[in-house]
C-alpha cells in the first residue's frame, strides 16, 4: 500500500513537473544569398527536429533570399536577421565594419573560415552543346550570349568575374590589362545582369534567354535535376574559383531577440554529418572531408582558385567591385 | 467549297425529291442511298474548303527567330531594371505636401521633418475713443487702431529614431523673443516622456491651446498670471483606460489621452513671461510645475460626456528680486496694472521676491458642436518695492462657450469645415460663434505699492466672437470686446473708474 502511495505520488510530481515546464517558440531569421533556397528549406526542418529533440523547444527559421551584396544591405539597414548565410566573406564583413553587428573575429568563430560549404563556378548551356563550349575562351568570343548576374549586387556574380579573371591571368602570363580586356568582351556578350543567381536562372531556363548562363555549380545541377539533362548540359571548364560561402550569427540581434545559442547551434548543425549529407545532396561541396568523399564523384574536377590569390575579400572588393572599380570602367553607362 | 455550290445541289436533291412522288417505294431507297451519298462528299467538300483557306504555315526565318530573341532580352532587362528601380524607390524618402504642410519622412518611417507655418494679420478698432479716455496719461491710453502683424512663424518639427521629438519656432513677427519654441521631446514611452528646451508653461489651460485654435484673437485674464514660456526640464506621460492604447504626443499639450500627467522645473518666467534667447537666467531659485488633466468620460459609452476634460495645475518658486509685467487688456493691449506707476510712498522698482504660487483648476467640454472651457487661478507672489513688502494674491477667471453653426464638431484643437469655402458652388465654410467673461482682481494691498489713479483693482471683459473657417488652413476671426475697470483713474483723494475699452478686432490667419 506505502508502495502504491509513493509510486502514485512520484507519478503525480512528474506529471506536474512536466507540465509546468512548457516548451519555449523560438523564431530565426536566415537571411541567406540567392541560390540557397532548396538547401536551407531541406535542411531547417531538419534543424528544428533536432533542436526540439535537444532542448524541447521548437524553432521557426524563416528565410530571406536575394543577391549577397543587397542581402547585406538590407541588414545594415535594419532587416533583423539572426543569422546570415551570404555569398562571400566580404558581405559577412561589412556587418562589422559598418555596423558592428557581429564581432571582428566572426570569421575565426565556426570551422573553415565560417564556410560549412564551398562551391564553384560552372557553365549551364543548352542541350547538345551548340556553340560547343568548352572553356572561358568560348564564352568571349563574338555572337555569344551570356547571361550573368551583377556584380554589384551578387556574389554568385562576383565569384563568375573572378573566375573569369583568374583564368585569364593564367592563360595570359598574369597580365592585369590583358584579364581586363578578357572580362570586358565576356560582359559584353551578358545579354541580361539580374541582381541575383536565381534571377539569372530564371532568365537562362524559364525566359529561354542567352547560349550560356555563368552559374554556380550547385545551381547548374540543380537546373538538371529540376529540368531534366534532356534540355541542358553543365560545361565545366578547365579552371574556376573556390567560392567559400560563410555563415555567421549576427551577434547584435540574435542578442536582442535572445536567440544566440539556437542561432549559434543552428550554424553549428551545418557542419554535422546530417547537415554535411544535406549540403551534399544540394550539390554544394560538403567540408566534411568524410562526406566530401562520398559526393565527389558528383563533380568534375578543375582547378580551382582561391581568393587569397587577389589578396583577400578586401583587396578584390576594393579594387574590382567598389565604385569607379575595374567592373564600372568596363561596364559602366556608354561602355 | 462555297455556300451556293451547296445550295445548289441540296436544291436538285429536294427537286429529285419531289419527283420521287411519283416513284413507286423501291425507288425511294435508292434516292435516300443517293442523299446520304451526296451528303457524305458534301461534308467532304466542306473539310477541304476549310483547308484551303489556311494559308501556309511557314517555318521561322532566321531573321524572326533572332528578332523573338532580342525581344525577349528586352523584355527580360526591362523587369530587372523594374526590380531594381522598384527597390530604389522603396528606399527613398517620402515627401509630402499639403494642409498638413510639408513632410519628409524616410522609407523606414523612423525619421522625419516637417516644415509648418503661421501668419496671423490682426486689425484693431478702439471704438469709445472718449474725453476720459484722453485725460488718462499716454501709457494707459488707449492704443491707435491699427493693423499688425501678429504672427510670422515658419518652424521645424519632426522625429528621429522613432520617438526623439523636436520643435524649433521662430516668430518673425515677435519684437525681441523671435524663438518662442524650441524644445527636444525624448517619448521614450506615453507614460514616460522627457521634454527639455523652452515650451509652454504646463499651467493656463487656455495658454496650453494651439496659438493657432484659440477660440478668440487673444487669451482671456488668468492666461496672463502664469508664464507664457519657460526654459526648463518637463517629466510627462499619458495613460489611457484599460484595454485601450495611449497615444504618444509630443509636446507640452496632450488633449486626447484619458489622463495626462506633467512635472517640471523651469527657471520661472514670471506673469506673462517669456524669456529672451540672449538674457539667460541671473536667478539659481527655480521654479516647479505640475499638471494633472484627465479625461474620465472617455471610452465610457456616454458621448455627451466623452469630451470632458478636468484638471488642475500648479507651480512654486522663489524667485529673487525677479521683474514683474505690467498686465494689459486682452485685445486693446492696454495697460491696466502698471507697476511702474508708483504711489507717493513708493520711487523704487517693484519686483517679486519671495516665495510664490499659483494654482489653477481647470476644465472644458466638448460635445458635438458645442463647447464650454474655464479656468480659474490664484496667483500669489512677494513684491518688493524699496522698504515696502506686500504678498499678493491676484485672482482671475474665466468661462467661454461656443458653437459651430455649421455642425463641424466642436473641440480643443482645430475646426475643420466639412466643405470649403467655395460660394460659387455654394459652399461657406465653418463658422463658430463664441462667447466669453473674464475678470481678474488684483489685490488691494498691491495699492501700497502701485498708484491707484493709474492701476485699476479690478478688469472685467465680455467678448463676442465669430470665426470663419474658410478651410482646414485658413480662418477670419472677429471679435468685439467691451472690458470694464474699477479704480485706475482720477485723483489720490478721489479715485474713479477707469473708462470702458471697446475694441473691434479682426485676424486673418493662416496655419499649415
Amino acid at each position: 500500500m506505502k508502495n502504491s502511495v509513493k509510486s502514485i505520488f512520484a507519478l503525480v510530481v512528474l506529471a506536474l513537473a512536466a507540465g509546468s515546464v512548457q516548451a519555449a517558440e523560438v523564431k530565426l531569421l536566415n537571411v541567406s544569398y540567392d541560390p540557397t533556397r532548396e538547401l536551407y528549406k531541406e535542411y531547417n526542418p531538419v534543424f528544428a527536429s533536432y533542436w526540439k529533440a535537444k532542448t524541447g523547444d521548437d524553432v521557426t527559421i524563416n528565410q530571406s533570399h536575394g543577391g549577397s551584396g543587397k542581402q547585406a544591405r538590407s541588414v545594415l539597414e535594419g532587416l533583423e536577421a539572426d543569422v546570415v548565410t551570404l555569398a562571400l566573406g566580404y558581405d559577412v564583413d561589412q556587418l562589422y565594419q559598418k555596423r558592428k553587428l557581429i564581432p571582428e573575429n566572426w570569421q575565426t568563430l565556426l570551422p573553415n573560415n565560417s564556410s560549412p560549404y564551398t562551391s564553384t563556378i560552372v557553365f549551364l548551356v543548352r542541350k547538345g552543346n551548340p556553340l560547343k563550349i568548352k572553356d572561358w575562351d568560348d564564352i568571349v568570343k563574338p555572337g555569344v550570349s551570356i547571361v550573368t548576374p551583377n556584380p554589384k549586387t551578387s556574389g554568385g556574380a562576383r565569384w563568375n568575374y573572378l573566375a573569369a579573371w583568374s583564368y585569364a591571368l593564367k592563360h595570359n602570363n598574369n597580365d592585369d590589362a590583358a584579364a581586363q580586356a578578357f572580362v570586358g568582351k565576356l560582359y559584353k556578350n551578358a545579354a541580361v545582369l539580374d541582381t541575383g543567381a536565381r534571377g539569372s536562372t530564371t532568365t537562362f531556363i524559364e525566359r529561354e534567354i542567352g547560349d550560356v548562363l555563368i552559374a554556380w555549380e550547385n545551381e547548374a545541377y540543380l537546373a538538371l535535376k529540376e529540368f531534366g539533362p534532356e534540355k541542358f548540359e553543365i560545361i565545366t571548364p578547365s579552371l574556376s574559383i573556390l567560392a567559400e560561402p560563410p555563415v555567421a550569427v549576427v551577434d547584435d540581434i540574435a542578442r536582442k531577440h535572445g536567440t544566440t545559442e539556437v542561432a549559434t547551434e543552428y550554424l553549428k548543425y551545418l557542419y554535422s554529418k546530417e547537415g554535411q549529407e544535406i549540403i551534399g545532396k544540394n550539390f554544394y561541396r560538403p567540408t566534411d572531408p568524410e562526406i566530401a568523399a562520398k559526393y565527389a564523384k558528383q563533380f568534375k574536377p578543375l582547378e580551382l582558385v582561391k581568393i587569397d590569390a587577389f589578396g583577400g575579400w578586401d583587396v578584390a572588393q576594393k579594387k574590382h567591385f567598389a565604385d569607379d572599380g575595374v567592373f564600372d570602367q568596363i561596364y559602366g553607362p556608354g561602355k | 467549297m462555297t455556300n451556293f455550290r451547296r445550295t445548289a445541289i441540296a436544291s436538285v436533291i429536294n427537286l429529285a425529291l419531289l419527283g420521287a412522288n411519283d416513284v413507286q417505294a423501291a425507288n425511294t431507297d435508292a434516292l435516300e442511298r443517293r442523299i446520304r451519298e451526296l451528303e457524305s462528299r458534301l461534308e467532304k467538300l466542306d473539310k477541304a474548303a476549310a483547308l484551303s483557306e489556311k494559308p501556309a504555315v511557314s517555318a521561322a526565318s532566321p531573321e524572326v527567330e533572332k528578332l523573338n530573341r532580342k525581344v525577349n532580352t528586352l523584355e527580360r532587362k526591362l523587369e530587372v531594371q523594374d526590380e531594381v528601380t522598384t527597390g530604389n524607390f522603396q528606399k527613398m524618402p517620402v515627401v509630402e505636401a499639403g494642409a498638413d504642410g510639408f513632410k519628409i519622412t524616410s522609407s523606414d518611417k523612423k525619421h522625419q521633418v516637417r516644415i509648418r507655418g503661421a501668419v496671423q494679420t490682426d486689425a484693431r478698432f478702439f471704438l469709445d475713443n472718449n474725453a476720459n479716455a484722453k485725460s488718462l496719461n499716454t501709457t494707459n491710453q488707449e492704443g491707435p487702431d491699427r493693423f499688425e502683424l501678429k504672427q510670422a512663424r515658419v518652424w521645424l518639427e519632426g522625429y528621429v529614431f522613432n520617438n526623439i521629438y523636436f520643435k524649433i519656432m521662430p516668430d518673425f513677427a515677435a519684437s525681441g523673443n523671435i524663438l518662442p519654441d524650441a524644445y527636444l521631446d525624448y517619448a521614450y514611452h506615453p507614460a514616460a516622456s522627457l521634454l527639455v528646451g523652452k515650451f509652454k508653461s504646463p499651467l493656463s489651460l487656455e495658454r496650453l491651446q494651439g496659438d493657432s485654435d484659440t477660440v478668440f484673437l487673444e487669451r482671456a485674464f488668468p492666461t496672463y498670471l502664469a508664464s507664457n514660456r519657460d526654459v526648463g526640464i518637463q517629466f510627462h506621460g499619458a495613460l489611457s483606460k484599460p484595454g485601450y492604447k495611449t497615444e504618444t504626443v509630443a509636446g507640452p499639450i496632450d488633449a486626447r489621452n484619458t489622463l495626462t500627467y506633467q512635472v517640471g522645473v523651469s527657471n520661472g518666467s514670471g506673469d506673462s513671461g517669456s524669456p529672451n534667447n540672449n538674457s539667460p537666467d541671473t536667478d539659481s531659485n527655480k521654479e516647479v510645475n505640475a499638471r494633472l488633466f484627465g479625461h474620465p468620460f472617455q471610452h465610457t459609452g456616454y458621448s455627451w460626456l466623452e469630451g470632458l476634460g478636468l484638471g488642475v495645475a500648479g507651480s512654486f518658486g522663489d524667485p529673487n528680486q525677479q521683474a514683474v509685467k505690467n498686465l494689459t487688456t486682452p485685445n486693446g493691449v492696454s495697460t491696466y496694472l502698471d507697476y511702474t506707476k508708483n504711489n507717493s510712498t513708493n520711487s523704487g522698482v517693484t519686483t517679486s521676491n519671495g516665495a510664490t504660487y499659483r494654482v489653477y483648476p481647470q476644465a472644458y467640454w466638448y460635445a458635438g458642436p458645442i463647447g464650454l472651457m474655464g479656468e480659474y487661478v490664484i496667483s500669489s507672489q512677494h513684491l518688493n518695492n524699496g522698504a515696502t513688502n506686500i504678498k499678493q494674491d491676484n485672482k482671475a477667471y474665466q468661462v467661454q462657450a461656443s458653437y459651430v453653426v455649421t455642425g463641424e464638431d466642436n473641440n480643443f484643437g482645430a475646426i475643420k469645415p466639412l466643405r470649403n469655402f467655395d460660394p460659387l458652388k455654394g459652399s461657406w465654410g465653418a463658422l463658430q460663434l463664441a462667447a466669453r467673461w473674464s475678470a481678474l482682481d488684483v489685490d488691494n494691498k498691491t495699492f501700497t505699492i502701485v498708484d491707484p489713479t493709474k492701476s485699476a483693482s479690478r478688469a472685467q471683459a465680455w467678448t463676442l466672437g465669430a470665426n470663419w473657417f474658410l478651410n482646414s488652413n485658413a480662418l477670419i476671426r472677429f471679435d468685439y470686446e467691451n472690458v470694464s475697470f474699477s479704480g485706475g483713474a482720477g485723483t489720490a483723494k478721489h479715485i474713479t473708474d477707469r473708462p470702458n475699452e471697446q475694441v473691434f478686432a479682426t485676424r486673418f490667419q493662416l496655419a499649415f
